[in-house]
C-alpha cells in the first residue's frame, strides 16, 4: 500500500520520492521547466555556467527532453479532501453532463463530414445538383455546432483540473505526447473544416470538384483520427494497458493507447456517431420541413429527411452488431466488469437502452412507411406494412423482456423465484441476438418495399425472383430461430456465444443477396409516377424528431453505463477513486442526469437550427438607408 | 421455367443447405461441432 503523502516512482530507471499529491510538482512538468529554462539560457547565449545551473536546477530535464517515453508513473492514494470543490457545485455532476454534451456535439460534428464527402461524391457521380446543395447545407449546419464543441471541450478540460486535479495530472502524465498532438491536430481539423465549408462555391466544375473533394478527405481523415486518440484516454480508465503488477504504469503512449477496449470503443462509435449523425440532420430537415411556407421548400426538407435518415438506418444495422462485440470484449477484458454491466446494477440501464433502441427502430421504421405516401404505386404493398410492424413489435418485446424481475416478497413467494416461467427464458442473450435480427432485417425490407413502391419491374423472372426471394427470408429466419433456440438453451455458454456470430452473418447475407437480386429485377423497371416530394404528413417529421430525441438518450445513457463501470475507480484497478462522489447512484437519479443532459443538447441544437434558418432569411429595410428609396 | 412455386422450392433447399454449411463453418472455426456434444 503506497503512503498517503510521498510516493515511491520509477524516473529513467531511478527510484525517486516525490510528491504524488501534488499535480504541479510531477517529474514531466519540473522537467519540461527545468528543460524550457535550459532552452530560454541557450536562446540567449548564456555563459556555460547559467547552462550548468539550468541543468542542476532539473536534475531529469536532459534525459526527459532526449526520452519522451514515461516510464514508472504510479497513481497517487486520495482523500476525500485531495478533490476542490466550488460552493454550491457538484464535480461529478458537472463533469458528466459538461463531458457528455461534448460528446453529443463531437459526434455530430465527426459524423457530417462523412457522409457529406460520400453525398458531394454521388453529387459528382451523378451529377445531380441537388445532393451538392443538400450536402453544403448539412455542413453549414455543423459549423455552428463546430464551435459549440470546442466551447464544450475548452469547459471540460477546465472542469477536469479544477475538480479532478489528481486524476487530470496522472492521465496527462501517460498521455501528454497524444494530447500535445491531439490540440496540434485542430489547427489541421479546423483549416480544413473552413476550406471545405468557405470554399464550396470556389472550388465547383472539374478539377477545382475533385480538389475539394480531396480536402473534404482530408477533413474525416483527421476528424477520425482526432476521436480515436480521445478514444484511447477514456478506454485506458476502463482497461489499462502497460501497468505491472504494481499497478506501475511503466509503458509507452503506442501502449496505453492500443489498451484492449480501444478497438472495439473505435468501430462502435464510428458507426453510432454516422447513425447519430443522420438523425440530427433529420430533424433538422423536419424542423424546416414542419416550418416551411412554400410548396418547393416543403418538397427540398422531404427529400432531406428522407437522406438523412436512410443515412441513419444504413448506419443503425450493423450498430447493435458492434455494440454486441464491445459488450463481449468487456466481457473478456473482466468478468467482473461484465457481470456488473449487464448482470448487476446497471443491468435495468440495459432494459431502458432496449427500449430507446426499439423506439428508433420503430420510428425510422414508420418513416419509411408514412413516406410511401409519396408514390401513387405504394397501394400495392400497403396491405404488408402490418405484418412488418407485427414482426418488428413483437421482436421489440422480446427484446425488452427483462430476465430477473424486481420483485417484493410477497411476489417472489408467488412466482416461485425472481424469473418469471415464461418470459424468464426471454430475458437471456440468445433472445434478444435472436429478436434484434429479425428486427433488423424486417427493416431491410420495409427498406425494400419503400425502394419498390413506386416502380413497376419489367423483367420476365419477376415471380421466380420474388419466390427467390421470399424462400430466401423464410430459410435465414429459420435458421436465426435454430441458433437462437437450439444453441441458446439446449447447449452450454460456448456454443450459445459462439452461435450469434452466425445469426449475424445469416442477416447479413440475407440483406445483401435480397438487395442484390432485387436490383437485377428492377434494373429496367418503369416508375408508376413521378414521386410526389413534400407529400408525407406532419407525424412523419414528428418520427425524424422521435429518432433524434432517442438517439440522444440513448447515447447519454450508454455513456454514463460506460463510465459508471468502473466504479469506485478512476483507471480500473489502478487509480481508486476518493472523492465524495465515488458511489453508484440510483437507477433513477442516473436516468433523471441523462434527460436533464438530453433536454440541454436539444435546446443548444434547436438554437443551431435557427441560426441556420435565420441566415438565409433577409429584411427589406429601403428607407432606413441613405439614399435608398422604399419601394 | 418461370414457374413461381419451382423456383420457391429450389432456392428453399439451397439456401437452407448454405445457411447450415454457414454454421458448420463457423462453429468449426471455433473448434466447435454443429450439434452441442458435452
Amino acid at each position: 500500500m503506497k503512503g498517503v503523502g510521498d510516493s515511491k516512482r520509477m524516473i529513467n530507471g531511478h527510484m525517486l520520492y516525490c510528491n504524488a499529491k501534488n499535480p504541479f510538482g510531477s517529474s514531466s512538468v519540473r522537467s519540461l521547466l527545468g528543460f524550457m529554462v535550459l532552452a530560454f539560457a541557450m536562446v540567449l547565449g548564456g555563459s556555460t555556467d547559467l547552462l550548468a545551473a539550468a541543468v542542476d536546477a532539473a536534475p531529469g530535464a536532459v534525459q526527459g527532453a532526449a526520452d519522451t517515453v514515461p516510464s514508472g508513473i504510479s497513481a497517487p492514494d486520495l482523500t476525500a479532501t485531495d478533490y476542490p470543490t466550488v460552493p454550491g457545485v457538484n464535480s461529478r455532476v458537472t463533469v458528466w453532463l459538461v463531458a457528455q454534451l461534448h460528446l453529443w456535439f463531437a459526434a455530430f460534428v465527426l459524423a457530417v463530414p462523412i457522409f457529406v464527402f460520400i453525398i458531394e461524391a454521388i453529387g459528382m457521380k451523378t451529377r445531380d445538383q441537388r445532393y451538392d446543395d443538400m450536402a453544403y447545407e448539412f455542413i453549414k449546419i455543423s459549423i455552428t455546432a463546430y464551435s459549440l464543441t470546442a466551447i464544450l471541450g475548452g469547459l471540460l478540460l477546465f472542469s477536469l483540473i479544477v475538480f479532478y486535479p489528481h486524476l487530470f495530472s496522472y492521465l496527462s502524465e501517460i498521455f501528454g505526447e497524444s494530447m500535445f498532438y491531439y490540440a496540434l491536430a485542430f489547427f489541421a481539423e479546423s483549416a480544413a473544416l473552413y476550406l471545405y465549408y468557405y470554399g464550396w462555391h470556389w472550388l465547383q466544375g472539374g478539377f477545382r470538384k475533385w480538389l475539394h473533394l480531396s480536402i473534404g478527405l482530408v477533413l474525416n481523415a483527421v476528424g477520425t483520427t482526432l476521436m480515436f486518440l480521445a478514444n484511447g484516454w477514456v478506454t485506458f480508465m476502463m482497461s489499462p494497458a502497460g501497468i505491472d503488477p504494481a499497478g506501475v504504469f511503466s509503458g509507452d503512449t503506442w501502449v496505453a493507447m492500443h489498451n484492449y477496449l480501444w478497438n472495439p470503443i473505435n468501430l462502435h462509435r464510428f458507426i453510432a456517431n454516422i447513425a447519430y449523425g443522420g438523425s440530427i440532420v433529420g430533424a433538422y430537415a423536419a424542423f424546416r420541413f414542419l416550418s416551411a411556407g412554400r410548396p418547393e421548400e416543403r418538397a427540398h426538407y422531404d427529400w432531406m429527411g428522407y437522406n438523412a435518415n436512410f443515412i441513419a438506418i444504413l448506419a443503425l444495422l450493423p450498430l447493435p452488431f458492434a455494440g454486441y462485440y464491445l459488450a463481449a470484449e468487456i466481457y473478456a477484458y473482466s468478468q467482473q466488469m461484465g457481470i456488473t454491466l449487464m448482470g448487476g446494477i446497471f443491468a435495468w440501464l440495459f432494459i431502458i437502452q432496449a427500449v430507446l433502441i426499439g423506439t428508433l427502430f420503430l420510428s425510422a421504421n414508420y418513416y419509411l412507411w408514412c413516406g410511401m405516401g409519396r408514390s401513387d404505386g405504394a397501394a400495392r404493398y400497403n396491405g404488408y406494412i402490418k405484418y412488418l410492424a407485427i414482426a418488428i413489435i413483437g421482436s421489440f418485446l422480446v427484446w425488452f423482456t427483462p430476465h430477473t424481475l424486481v420483485l417484493t416478497n410477497e411476489e417472489l413467494k408467488a412466482l416461485g423465484g425472481p424469473y418469471h416461467k415464461y418470459l424468464g427464458p426471454l430475458g437471456i442473450m440468445p433472445a434478444k441476438n435472436t429478436a434484434v435480427n429479425i428486427m433488423i432485417l424486417f427493416t431491410a425490407l420495409s427498406f425494400l418495399f419503400y425502394r419498390r413502391s413506386n416502380r413497376i419491374a419489367t423483367v420476365t423472372w419477376v415471380n421466380a425472383g420474388n419466390a427467390a426471394q421470399l424462400a430466401l427470408y423464410t430459410t435465414g429466419i429459420a435458421n436465426l430461430l435454430f441458433l437462437g433456440i437450439y444453441h441458446g438453451y439446449f447447449t452450454n455458454t460456448v456454443y450459445k456465444v459462439a452461435a450469434s456470430i452466425p445469426q449475424v452473418m445469416t442477416t447479413l447475407i440475407i440483406i445483401v443477396v435480397s438487395i442484390t437480386l432485387d436490383s437485377l429485377m428492377y434494373r429496367g423497371s418503369r416508375e408508376v409516377a413521378p414521386l410526389n416530394w413534400g407529400r408525407v404528413p406532419n407525424r412523419a417529421q414528428y418520427a425524424l424528431f422521435l429518432l433524434a430525441v432517442a438517439f440522444t438518450w440513448l447515447m447519454g445513457l450508454m455513456g454514463y453505463i460506460r463510465s459508471g463501470i468502473r466504479q469506485h475507480w478512476h483507471v480500473t484497478d489502478v487509480f481508486r477513486d476518493a472523492s465524495p462522489d465515488a458511489y453508484t447512484p440510483t437507477l433513477g437519479y442516473a436516468a433523471n442526469i441523462v434527460s436533464i443532459g438530453t433536454i440541454l443538447f436539444m435546446v443548444l441544437v434547436i438554437f443551431v437550427f435557427w441560426l441556420s434558418q435565420i441566415s438565409s432569411r433577409r429584411t427589406d429595410a429601403r428607407g432606413y438607408w441613405k439614399g435608398v428609396q422604399g419601394g | 421455367m418461370n414457374s413461381a412455386p419451382l423456383w420457391f422450392v429450389l432456392t428453399l433447399v439451397a439456401c437452407a443447405l448454405a445457411f447450415l454449411g454457414l454454421d458448420l463453418a463457423v462453429m468449426k472455426l471455433n473448434g466447435l461441432t454443429l450439434f452441442f456434444q458435452p
